[in-house]
C-alpha cells in the first residue's frame, strides 16, 4: 500500500467513525419504549421516569375535556385492559371515541400515564366522512372490520 | 367494464411471463426479430393496464358501489376530481397506479432506445418485466381493485374519501412520489443489463442520465409536496416529523441523490464504477422498500395502512432484489473494478466521494431509526422506538456538513487542487462568510447549529454566485453579449453544470427554512374576546367569532386582529368545523405567509357563554422559502436535463 492510499484509507476511516460515532450518541437518551398495557402493569417500577410509547383505542365515553379544552383525560383501551391518561393540549381532529391513538410520555406512581405527545391515527384509512355513511358503517360491521 | 378491466390486467400478467421469455430469448440468440416482438409486447402490455385504469376509473367516476373498492374510496357526492384521485386513495387501486406507470416507462425506455441500444435492451426489458410481473401478480391476485362487494350487500352511497385528502396537494403528491419511485426502475434495469451482458462501460449511465434526473426531480418535487400538504392541512405547525413513511421517501431520495453525484466521476475519471452499481441497487431497493413501507403497516406510523395481506410478498419481492443484485456483483466484480486511484484529498473527486460517504451515513441513519422498533424486538426482546429527537440530533450536524461541502466540492479541481487556484475560487465566500459571522451573532444567532447553518448559507450562496458571476463576466468580455444574455447563454451552453449549481442554490433555500425552523414560538391560550395573546414579536387580539352553517358541517369561525409593534399587520380566520355524519371535528388553519416569517394559526374549540377561542400560534420563520426552495430545484433539474444537440460537433472540433 502506497503511502497516498494510506492517508486516503486513514482519512476515510476517520470520518467514518466520526459518522458512526454521531449515530451511536444519537441513540442515548432519545430512546421511546413501545410497550402493550399488559407489560406496562407488569414491569409498572422498572418504567417510572422511562419515555414509553403506547397504542390503543380510546375508550367510548371516556373524554373528559377541561373548560378550556387544554387539559384532557381519557382512557385507551388495548384487549381488553384500560390505562388512564391525562394528556396537556389541544387533541387533534381525530382523535375522539374509539379512535386509534399513539401515546407518548411517562407512567406515573398514582398510576396516569402522562402524554405529552398525543397522535390519532389520520387518513389512510378513509373513515367515511361528510356523506352517507351509515350505510356503508352498518356493512363495516357486519364485515367485522 | 370491471370484467374488461380484471381480464385484461390478466392477459398483461400472461403477456409479461412471454415478454419476459422472448427478451432473454432474443438477446442469447441475438435475433433482432424477435427484440422488436419483446418491444411490441412491452407496448401491448401498456396498453392492457390502461385499459385496466379507465376502467376503474369508470367505476370511480360512475359510482358503481358494487365494487369494493369505489364503495371504500368514494361517494355519490364526492367531486369527480377527487373521484379521480381515489385512484391512488387506498392500496389496490395505488398498486394498480404503480404498475401502469411503469409500463408507460417501460414503453418510453423501449421507443428511446430500441434503435441506438440494442445491445442493452433486451435484458433492460426482461429486468422491467420481472418488476411489472411483480406489480401485475398483486394487482390480480393480492389487490384487486376490481374485487365486487361480497355477495348480498347492497351499497347505496360509498364511505367518501377522506376530508384530509381533498385538497390539491393531495392530487398531486402522491402521482409525484410514485413517478420518483418507479422512475428509479429504469436505471436499475439498465443496470442489471450492463451486469448480465457484461458491457460494463459507462453506455447503461449515459443511457439513462435523465431518467435518474427525471425520478430524482419528481422524488424531490413529492417530497416538498407532502411536507407543504402536512403544514397547512394538519394543523401542527410542522412540515417533516420523521414518520416512517416520510423516511421511506426521504432514503431513496438520499441514495439517489449520492448516484446522481457518483456517476459524474464515472463517466470523467472512469472509477466507482462497482459503487455506482451498488448506489442504483440500493436506489432502487429502497423505492420498493418505501412503497412497502407506506402500504403494509410494518411499523406503526401514523399514516400507514393497518396490517394488510400484501406484506409477505413484498418481503419476498425485496429479498430477490437484494440476492441477485449481490450474485451480479459477485460474478462481475474482476471485471467492474478499476486501476484509477485518487490522486489528492483536496480533488472534486475526494469531495464527491466525501459527499457519498454522507448521503449513505444519512440514509443508514435514517433505515436505522425507523427499522429500529423490529430489530430492537427481535434483537432484545423490547421494542424501542426513536422519535424525532434522534433523527434532528443525528442529521442537523451531517447535514451542515453536506451544506459545507455543497460550497466546497464545485469550487476544487479535478485531480488535486493547486493552492492558487484554491485563493482564487474561496476568498470571497470565506471573506464573507466571516463578515457575516458577527452580524449573525449580533442578530441573536446564538446557539451553535443555527449559528454554523447561517454562516454556512452565507459561504455556499456566494460560492455559487460567485460561479455564476465569473462565467458570466467572462462570456461578457469573450463575445460581448450583455449580461442577461451571456448568463443565459452560459448557463445553456453548459446545462448540466449550471443545472446543478441552481439546484445546490436551492438546497440553500432549503436550509435557510430548517434554520429559521431553530426560532419557532408556539403558543397557546385561551382568550375570552377582547384578549390578545402574545407571540414573539407579535400579538393576537381575538377580535370577532362567528358560526356558519354550510352545507354539510358548522363552521366556528375566530378573527385574530395581528398586532406588531401597536400596529395592524393583518388578520387570521382559523376555524373548527364539525361534519355532521361523522360527527368529525376538522381544523381549518390559516396562515400569513411573508418571506420573513409564517404566522400560523389553528382553533382548538370555542366554549362557554361568551365564545371563549382555545387557540394554538405558531411564527414560524422564513418557512416559505423552503417551498420558493422547491420551485428553484424543479428549475434547475429541468435546465440540466434538456438535452445538449450540437455537442457533438463541437467537442470533435475543440
Amino acid at each position: 500500500m502506497t503511502g497516498k492510499q494510506k492517508k486516503f484509507l486513514i482519512s476515510g476511516l476517520v470520518i467514518a467513525a466520526a459518522l458512526v460515532l454521531i449515530i451511536a450518541t444519537g441513540f442515548q437518551g432519545n430512546q421511546v419504549f413501545y410497550v402493550t398495557v399488559d407489560e406496562l402493569y407488569a414491569k409498572a417500577p422498572d418504567l417510572y421516569g422511562e419515555r414509553i410509547r403506547m397504542a390503543g383505542n380510546v375508550k367510548e365515553g371516556s373524554i373528559q375535556k377541561s373548560e378550556n379544552q387544554l387539559f384532557t383525560r381519557f382512557k385507551m383501551v388495548q384487549e381488553g385492559k384500560d390505562l388512564p391518561i391525562e394528556y396537556e393540549g389541544i387533541t387533534p381532529d381525530m382523535f375522539k371515541d374509539g379512535a386509534e391513538v399513539i401515546v407518548e410520555g411517562t407512567y406515573t406512581k398514582s398510576g396516569v400515564f402522562k402524554a405529552d405527545n398525543l397522535m390519532a391515527k389520520c387518513a389512510s384509512r378513509y373513515e367515511g366522512d361528510v356523506t352517507d355513511t351509515e350505510a356503508m358503517g352498518n356493512y363495516k360491521e357486519e364485515q367485522g372490520y | 367494464m370491471a370484467t374488461l378491466g380484471s381480464i385484461s390486467l390478466q392477459v398483461a400478467f400472461f403477456l409479461s411471463i412471454a415478454g419476459l421469455f422472448v427478451a432473454v430469448y432474443a438477446r442469447k440468440q441475438s435475433r433482432e426479430d424477435l427484440m422488436e416482438a419483446a418491444n411490441r409486447i412491452v407496448i401491448g402490455i401498456s396498453l392492457l393496464i390502461t385499459v385496466g385504469v379507465i376502467a376503474l376509473l369508470r367505476e370511480l367516476l360512475l359510482s358503481n358501489f358494487q365494487i369494493e373498492y369505489v364503495a371504500q374510496y368514494t361517494s355519490r357526492n364526492t367531486p369527480w376530481n377527487y373521484k379521480i384521485t381515489a385512484l391512488w386513495a387506498g392500496q389496490d387501486g395505488s398498486l394498480l397506479f404503480w404498475s401502469w406507470l411503469l409500463s408507460i416507462y417501460a414503453v418510453v425506455a423501449v421507443i428511446q432506445n430500441r434503435k441506438r441500444n440494442l445491445n442493452l435492451l433486451p435484458y433492460a426489458i426482461a429486468t422491467i418485466l420481472v418488476v411489472q410481473l411483480f406489480f401485475l401478480i398483486l394487482n390480480n391476485f393480492i389487490a384487486n381493485p376490481f374485487q365486487p362487494v361480497p355477495p348480498g350487500f347492497t351499497i347505496p352511497d360509498g364511505q367518501g374519501l377522506n376530508p384530509q385528502l381533498q385538497n390539491p396537494g393531495m392530487m398531486i403528491h402522491p402521482p409525484m412520489l410514485y413517478l420518483g419511485y418507479i422512475g428509479f426502475t429504469i436505471p436499475f434495469a439498465f443496470a442489471m443489463s450492463a451486469m448480465l451482458t457484461g458491457k460494463l462501460d459507462n453506455l447503461w449511465i449515459t443511457s439513462t442520465r435523465r431518467w435518474t434526473l427525471f425520478a430524482w426531480l419528481c422524488l424531490s418535487i413529492g417530497i416538498t409536496l407532502g411536507g407543504k400538504w402536512a403544514y397547512v392541512e394538519l394543523g401542527w405547525g410542522g412540515y417533516w416529523a420523521w414518520d416512517p413513511v416520510e423516511n421511506a421517501s426521504f432514503m431513496p431520495w438520499l441514495t439517489g441523490t449520492a448516484f446522481l453525484h457518483s456517476v459524474i466521476i464515472q463517466e470523467k475519471k472512469n472509477m466507482l464504477r462497482v459503487w455506482n452499481m451498488v448506489l442504483i441497487m440500493l436506489t432502487f431497493f429502497l423505492s420498493i422498500f418505501g412503497t412497502f413501507l407506506t402500504r403494509s403497516g410494518v411499523i406503526s406510523s401514523v399514516h400507514s395502512f393497518t396490517a394488510s395481506s400484501i406484506g409477505p410478498f413484498f418481503s419476498g419481492f425485496l429479498v430477490i432484489i437484494i440476492l441477485s443484485s449481490i450474485a451480479l456483483l459477485i460474478w462481475r466484480m474482476d471485471v467492474l473494478k478499476t486501476r484509477n486511484q485518487l490522486e489528492s484529498l483536496t480533488s472534486r473527486e475526494s469531495s464527491f466521494l466525501l459527499n457519498n460517504l454522507i448521503f449513505i451515513a444519512i440514509c443508514f441513519s435514517v433505515l436505522w431509526g425507523t427499522m429500529f422498533p423490529l430489530v430492537s424486538e427481535a434483537v432484545r426482546g423490547a421494542k424501542i422506538t426513536v422519535g424525532p429527537p434522534f433523527f434532528s440530533q443525528v442529521n442537523v450536524p451531517i447535514g451542515l456538513l453536506l451544506l459545507f461541502l455543497t460550497g466546497v466540492g464545485p469550487l476544487l479541481a479535478w485531480r488535486r487542487t493547486s493552492f492558487e487556484s484554491f485563493k482564487r475560487n474561496f476568498m470571497v465566500p470565506v471573506i464573507l462568510a466571516f463578515v457575516s459571522a458577527p452580524v449573525f451573532w449580533l442578530l441573536g444567532v446564538r446557539s451553535l447549529y443555527p449559528f454554523v447553518s447561517a454562516v454556512l448559507i452565507i459561504f455556499v450562496g456566494s460560492s455559487i454566485i460567485q460561479e455564476f458571476w465569473k462565467g458570466m463576466t467572462a462570456r461578457h468580455r469573450m463575445t460581448g453579449e450583455n449580461y442577461v444574455r451571456a448568463l443565459v447563454n452560459m448557463t445553456l451552453k453548459n446545462k448540466s453544470r449550471f443545472g446543478g449549481y441552481i439546484v445546490h442554490l436551492a438546497i440553500v433555500f432549503y436550509f435557510i427554512g430548517f434554520t429559521g425552523s431553530a426560532f419557532n414560538v408556539e403558543v397557546e391560550k385561551t382568550l375570552q374576546p377582547g384578549e390578545a395573546l402574545e407571540a414573539g414579536m407579535f400579538s393576537f387580539v381575538y377580535t370577532d367569532h362567528q358560526q356558519l352553517n354550510r352545507p354539510n358541517h358548522v363552521a366556528q369561525i375566530v378573527e385574530l386582529e395581528i398586532l406588531k409593534d401597536g400596529e395592524s399587520y393583518g388578520k387570521l380566520y382559523p376555524e373548527k368545523r364539525m361534519y355532521f355524519r361523522s360527527n368529525q371535528p376538522n381544523t381549518e388553519v390559516d396562515i400569513l405567509q411573508t418571506w420573513r416569517e409564517d404566522l400560523y394559526a389553528t382553533l382548538a374549540g370555542v366554549s362557554g357563554e361568551n365564545n371563549a377561542a382555545t387557540i394554538r400560534i405558531f411564527v414560524n420563520p422564513l418557512v416559505q422559502w423552503i417551498w420558493i426552495g422547491g420551485a428553484i430545484l424543479a428549475f434547475g433539474t429541468i435546465i440540466a436535463m434538456l438535452p445538449t444537440k450540437p455537442r457533438i460537433v463541437t467537442e470533435k472540433s475543440k
